[in-house]
């Protein structure tokens, strides 16, 4: 087909479309729908119900609040990197986030180590932690994916690690906050550990999840 | 009619196209099309003329199909460029990996096997449900099938006896495949 022939086609079949929302505007709604789920699901995973008994002190408050912020900030990035022509800026916020949360859990690793002389690497299975990052996060994954589908997968193997990120970054918080831990070096092991192996496994993924031919079927 | 050349007014066909104008969608094409095609032929001008059109239809489907994605509130050629960059590194990895891992034989001088004796795992053996169904997809659909499975045509033949660009013909072909295997597998399971 000739190429003036082909704009004609697309002209005589486009339809009326509504734009889609700003990036933060996008996060913030996905922000909450995940918030909401995380926040059930840990309040059916705490033993007591209290969720504020297994963890208080600013060593256990930092990692959580830089956890969030993880998760708004890589959201946001998510939201942005699907529309074409967003400053690659937005990348930044995520990096710098997970600087600030992984080096709060270092820098309470060594307070503890201080005050108590072992930064409590017992032998201990955190395999809970893991089951509840993994799972907890599937679902505000997964409507992310949805929703990033509706945008241009210009970069879908950062899209998607971003979009895990914040499923996962906030799922970390879930876990930190349903049952105690025994030190930050810990959380900083399993959970860190668990968030950054979902990562790169969605970033593997990322051409399968999201890719222009799967979007030109969908047109 | 004017050419609109500044970004804001193309911005503003392309919110009127978000609208469903369909005019203002014609007009903002025919206007973007040749500078995709300068760009594009720039940087893939020594694939040929053929592949530059086709990689001017690929950026032109993309665009149709991400146009939710512009914000009127922001100019519109940085949105463009982006997705026209965006296929061209597609298009660049695309042929690398072609080149790569292929090889243009224009003769095969050997013997291929005979079809095994129970070819039901990947052969449909009713010939006629497959040729109603084939019968009943779209007129498009039905064409793709027609030229590039029945017939056998290569994607520039079937292009040309069609009319249709090669990126028209590899999306209706693999949704009538997926049609095809829907309604097959209805009747499949129905006589089950």
């Amino acid at each position: 087909m000739k190429t003036d022939d082909f704009i004609e086609q697309l002209a005589r079949d486009v339809e009326a479309v509504t734009p889609i929302q700003r990036p933060w505007l996008r996060a913030a709604t996905w922000l909450l729908g995940a918030f909401v789920y995380i926040g059930a699901l840990t309040l059916m995973m705490t033993a007591s119900g209290d969720v504020t008994a297994n963890g208080t002190g600013w060593w256990f408050l930092l990692p959580q609040i830089a956890a969030i912020a993880v998760s708004a900030a890589a959201a946001a990035a998510a939201f942005a990197s699907v529309v074409p022509g967003a400053s690659p800026r937005v990348l930044l916020w995520p990096a710098a986030a997970v600087v600030v949360w992984l080096g709060s859990l270092l820098v309470g690793s060594f307070q503890e180590w201080e005050a108590i002389g072992t930064v409590g690497l017992a032998p201990q299975r955190e395999w809970l932690c893991v089951a509840m990052i993994a799972l907890g996060g599937a679902l505000p994954a997964l409507g992310m994916a949805l929703m990033l589908r509706h945008g241009a997968p210009l970069t879908p193997r950062v899209t998607t690690a971003l979009a895990v990120l914040a499923a996962a970054g906030l799922a970390n918080v879930g876990a930190c906050v349903s049952h105690p831990h025994p030190s930050s070096a810990v959380v900083l092991i399993w959970h860190g550990a668990t968030v950054l192996l979902l990562v790169a496994v969605s970033s593997w993924a990322g051409r399968s999840v999201l890719s222009w031919e799967r979007i030109h079927h969908l047109n | 009619m004017a050419t609109p050349t500044h970004s804001d007014e193309l911005g503003k066909l392309m919110q009127a196209a978000q609208a469903g104008d369909a005019d203002a969608y014609l007009d903002l094409l025919r206007t973007i099309t040749p500078r995709i095609r300068q760009i594009i032929g720039r940087q893939r001008g020594f694939a040929g003329t053929e592949a530059v059109e086709d990689l001017v239809q690929d950026v032109l489907l993309s665009l149709h199909a991400v146009r939710a994605t512009y914000d009127p509130q922001r100019p519109f050629m940085p949105w463009l460029l982006a997705i026209l960059r965006n296929r061209l590194v597609d298009g660049a990895r695309r042929h690398g990996r072609t080149a790569t891992h292929e090889m243009r034989v224009e003769d095969l001088d050997v013997t291929f096997w005979k079809t095994g004796t129970n070819p039901n795992q990947e052969t449909y053996r009713d010939v006629e449900v497959l040729h109603h169904a084939i019968q009943s997809l779209p007129a498009g659909q039905r064409q793709a099938i027609e030229l590039l499975k029945l017939q056998e045509l290569s994607l520039k033949e079937a292009s040309a006896a069609s009319g249709q660009s090669v990126s028209a013909l590899k999306v209706a072909t693999h949704r009538a495949i997926a049609a095809l295997r829907r309604a097959l597998g209805a009747i499949g399971n129905h006589e089950d």
